[in-house]
């Protein structure tokens, strides 16, 4: 893990690099390393537990289009009130468009990131994740 | 990791389970009551020491009842769906309490609905009868706590 250089993503001003297995074994790891990178961006606690659940879901999705035994790769980018998450890892098989855990993850996902997608490149699969602070709290129905 | 990260975690994730991981995960003889299969002698069952979710039957008459605590992740969803199996055989009624959970995932809710359609199917039935904010949040996102809680 690498803390104080220039961010490539945009948000910018620190970075911090996590490789991991990808292995489901793993994802409380990178859920608190998502909690820790959100604190000094300066976003709320509403804010950063849908910053863990959206890292969370993109990198299950990683996880499960991996081969056993690739690598996990996480970039989080921070500046005030804004982080800034790409992940990677080799792309062994499809997703499934019809498996229901993607389905719920796609509705969880439009709820708690501001922006993020999916890609297919070099052999890898691909998020990119965008999480701002709210400017007003949340409402508790949501 | 150096000790500075294990202060953001500490500060950071109060209502987890900590670094302390759960290890009595449900055996499929806990929700059928049903003695254990016996292990043949040389195998040794799989270390469940980085397992995050511990699944209780509560002991009672009536339906099986099943107090989750921790985190129902990717991780731990395949504890549920293994402790959920032996209770479809049975066609057997099951209540979840899941206020004791810290997080829930979308690889938690797909085992709850893929565990109430299994057990629909064979006669019994699935309801989570208590959520906790997390969990309560992931239903109200996807739409599904009227499907599980039956409300």
């Amino acid at each position: 893990m690498t803390d104080g250089r220039p961010g490539d993503g945009g948000a910018g001003d620190h970075d911090v690099e996590l490789v991991l297995p990808a292995d489901t074994q793993h994802l409380r790891l990178a859920r608190l390393v998502a909690a820790g990178v959100a604190a000094p961006a300066g976003l709320g606690v509403d804010d950063v537990d849908d910053l863990r659940i959206a890292v969370d879901e993109l990198c299950v999705t990683l996880v499960q289009a991996s081969a056993p035994g690739g690598r996990l790769t996480l970039a989080f980018s921070y500046a005030d009130g804004e982080v800034r998450v790409q992940g990677r890892a080799p792309l062994d098989h499809p997703l499934d468009p019809a498996d229901r855990r993607l389905g719920l993850s796609k509705e969880i996902l439009a709820v708690v990131a501001n922006e993020h997608d999916l890609s297919d490149r070099d052999g890898h699969l691909n998020f990119r994740l965008v999480k701002r602070r709210a400017e007003e709290p949340r409402d508790p129905a949501h | 990791m150096g000790p500075t990260f294990i202060g953001v975690h500490e500060m950071l994730e109060p209502r987890s389970t900590g670094c302390a991981l759960v290890d009595t995960v449900a055996r499929p003889s806990d929700v059928t009551g049903r003695a254990p299969p016996r292990i043949p002698s040389g195998l040794v069952e799989p270390s469940s020491s980085d397992r995050t979710l511990e699944i209780e039957r509560v002991a009672g008459d009536g339906p099986v009842r099943l107090r989750l605590r921790g985190e129902l992740d990717a991780h731990s969803a395949p504890d549920l769906e293994a402790a959920l199996a032996p209770a479809a055989a049975d066609a057997a009624s099951v209540e979840i309490d899941l206020r004791e959970v810290s997080f829930v995932d979308s690889s938690g809710l797909a085992a709850l609905l893929e565990g109430r359609s299994r057990l629909d199917g064979a006669g019994g039935s699935l309801r989570v009868t208590g959520a906790s904010e997390a969990a309560e949040r992931l239903f109200a996102m996807t739409g599904v706590g009227p499907h599980l809680m039956g409300t």
